[in-house]
């Protein structure tokens, strides 16, 4: 009866063992499929996407001294690396050609890659202008960030504001430019309504053949007829708060501070998360840092790995090779046992590549190092119980003070585990994450398998 | 301290001042992917077979090169080295069509420049996790072992895996072998290793003590 046991045990381990490493092909549109779920494999093992940016030439290259050109792309790649970091992009890699600024990025290839590429050149320009003569009066360097937020009124309409924070100089040039401009809104709205209403009463004062000169005479009436307070306002020229050209309307002015309305009040859930999404995009853009020099992308291309698939599967059968010695020498030391868990030993890697297989997992270079450290704690774990087993000739003992030694002495590296799982760099996380399995599958597999399988072979 | 561990310790040092004066004369070997190189592409226009590109290339441009396959239907290729000559550029596009008939000539193939990535880069990201586990098994080596001295344990704890990785990263100065995208690797199996000897020491001295 143990005899059977045990042959059944060996063989769901090979069937195991087939379904991991063969897997399970079944025709599909005329086409055999392998319907085991595949390895998710890290960009340098897979693929990645590579993005060249160059910088765009402008008229005042040569102004600009080749030490701050330098600068000025230091500047840009510390922008790109925030831009990608605020955005969630953790797996990249930047390079900068200091001669012509020229930037590389290596992204792994996924749904977000395509948005990545876009907002590395993405621009978001917050001027204050003279909305007559276009003049700028406050410029993109005098703006220090941007915060979004939004009101809910009791009808469950929202407004979002884009709160726009000013360096101190901005602030002193925001003061100095109000004395003489009207910014906000209200204020705006104001002299327009004003400026309207006299453009009215010029219309029924004047004859009406001379409608263009009787305009601009009575404006200036207008102007002499109003009170001291009326006059200064209407004086103020109309200055416009602008994100890449286009006008937002001023809300409010507080210290080093301008809000300014994103969208219209509205309970459309659609609108409203466009409205969001585009208050989030220029508060992550001004967040990011500036970009002094303009970039384009020069090209954008899907790279395959240079580990090719043949040089992985030469590092598995080495890898295998040696397991194999190793289990070898199990079977020749510790006998009938050294077999059962060597059998137990090939099981226990089927099971292992599975569930990295399904719980997504992704396999990066460092992944690859995670897996030979658990192949190599098993082994450990193996002769130390088959070592405690022929010692002892106890075996729940012997399984007890395995587990007690061999976990003990892992806690650091658990830590270590847990620390990488929760890191969001893929390369580490990927560490994190194949160890994390591993040393879970270590202490359940062994406690199931391994241990009924010593315990079979001791009652026999 | 035992002899044989002063012995150990002595080379380490050694091992390390050398890998100091190296790096500070020559700097590290990086890998070509992370190296100021060169590079050609040419579109081939169908699939294409890296290992007789790969061939190509080793003729003509010797070691180190790196050749990948780009964009997503594999029909163009990417040729790596430190430096490509026109020379070698004509020699790779003809022998290329020699093999495959595509309509790319050598002199439309144009030599780019890669730019280099720094060291600290490649490596900048690990620094935060690894302080973080650092401290939290410093804090759980204290606490548990303070019985062998909490001065001994904190020493330990820090000085064993740190030296660990300068020995290592001096092995790779001093071999000039070039630092990749297998160096972190590396660098966490040193670690997980030095840590766990260290556990094993103090939980021997423990139990000496008991």
């Amino acid at each position: 009866m143990r005899k059977v046991k045990i042959l059944t045990i060996a063989l769901a381990i090979i069937l195991l063992t087939l379904v991991a490493f063969g897997g399970i092909y079944i025709q599909t549109q005329n086409r055999m499929e392998n319907k085991v779920k595949g390895y998710d494999l890290g960009r340098e093992i897979n693929s990645q996407r590579v993005a060249e940016l160059k910088v765009k030439t402008s008229d005042n290259e040569e102004e600009i001294s080749q030490e701050d050109k330098l600068k000025n792309y230091e500047t840009v790649k510390k922008t790109i690396e925030n831009r990608l970091d605020n955005l969630g992009a953790t797996d990249y890699t930047i390079s900068l050609n200091k001669n012509d600024g020229t930037i590389r990025v290596e992204l792994p290839e996924n749904d977000y890659t395509d948005m990545y590429i876009y907002y590395l050149t993405a621009d978001s320009t917050i001027q204050i202008i003279d909305k007559d003569s276009k003049d700028i009066l406050i410029d993109k360097d005098m703006i220090k960030g941007a915060k979004y937020t939004y009101n809910v009124n009791a009808s469950g309409s929202y407004q979002v504001y884009e709160e726009i924070e000013l360096t101190d100089e901005g602030q002193a040039k925001l003061n100095e430019i109000l004395n003489e401009y009207a910014l906000l809104q209200t204020e705006i709205d104001g002299i327009e309504e004003e400026s309207e209403a006299s453009t009215e009463s010029t219309g029924t004062e004047s004859t009406g053949t001379e409608n263009t000169e009787a305009e601009s005479t009575t404006t200036e009436n207008t102007g002499t007829e109003s009170t001291g307070e009326e006059n200064s306002e209407q004086t103020k020229k109309v200055a416009n708060l602008t994100i890449d050209e286009t006008a937002y309307e001023v809300s409010k002015i507080e210290k080093n501070k301008i809000t300014i309305k994103i969208g219209t009040e509205t309970s459309n859930s659609t609108y409203v998360n466009n409205y969001i999404s585009q208050a989030a995009e220029i508060a992550m853009l001004q967040d990011s840092g500036k970009m002094p020099t303009s970039y384009e992308l020069y090209s954008n291309r899907y790279e395959y790995s240079n580990i090719t698939e043949t040089q992985l599967m030469y590092f598995a059968i080495a890898a295998l090779a040696v397991l194999l010695v190793v289990l070898i020498v199990y079977c020749i030391i510790y006998k009938v046992s050294g077999i059962l868990a060597s059998i137990s030993f090939i099981g226990f890697l089927a099971i292992y590549s599975l569930v990295l297989r399904y719980a997504n997992v992704m396999i990066s270079v460092e992944g690859l190092c995670a897996i030979i450290i658990i192949i190599l704690i098993n082994l450990k774990f193996n002769q130390e119980l088959l070592q405690k087993t022929k010692k002892l000739n106890l075996l729940n003992e012997a399984m007890k003070i395995t587990y007690k030694d061999i976990y003990l002495k892992l806690i650091p590296v658990i830590i270590l585990t847990l620390v990488a799982c929760l890191t969001k760099w893929d390369n580490l996380s990927s560490f994190g994450m194949v160890m994390f399995w591993g040393l879970v599958l270590i202490a359940l597999y062994n406690f199931i398998v391994t241990r009924t399988f010593l315990k079979l072979k001791k009652n026999k | 301290m035992k002899k044989k561990n002063l012995i150990i310790l002595a080379i380490m040092i050694v091992i390390i001042i050398i890998g100091i004066i190296i790096t500070s004369i020559f700097g590290l070997n990086k890998e070509l992917r992370f190296k100021d190189s060169q590079k050609i592409d040419i579109y081939v226009g169908q699939e294409i077979d890296l290992n007789k590109i790969k061939n190509i290339a080793n003729e003509v441009l010797g070691s180190p090169n790196m050749v990948q396959i780009i964009e997503i239907y594999g029909d163009m290729v990417t040729i790596r080295a430190n430096s490509i000559s026109t020379e070698q550029k004509d020699s790779i596009v003809n022998k290329v069509k020699e093999i495959y008939e595509f309509d790319q000539t050598a002199e439309e193939t144009d030599i780019e420049t890669v730019p280099a990535t720094r060291i600290r880069d490649m490596f900048k990201k690990y620094i935060l996790p690894f302080g973080i586990a650092e401290l939290i098994i410093l804090i759980y080596m204290t606490i548990k072992y303070y019985k062998n001295g909490i001065f001994t344990v904190i020493l330990n704890t820090v000085l064993v895996p740190v030296i660990c990785e300068l020995v290592l990263i001096s092995l790779f100065a001093i071999t000039r072998i070039p630092i990749g995208i297998y160096t972190p690797s590396l660098i966490l199996i040193v670690f997980a290793c030095a840590i766990t000897y260290v556990v094993s020491k103090m939980e021997k001295q423990q139990n000496a003590k008991a």
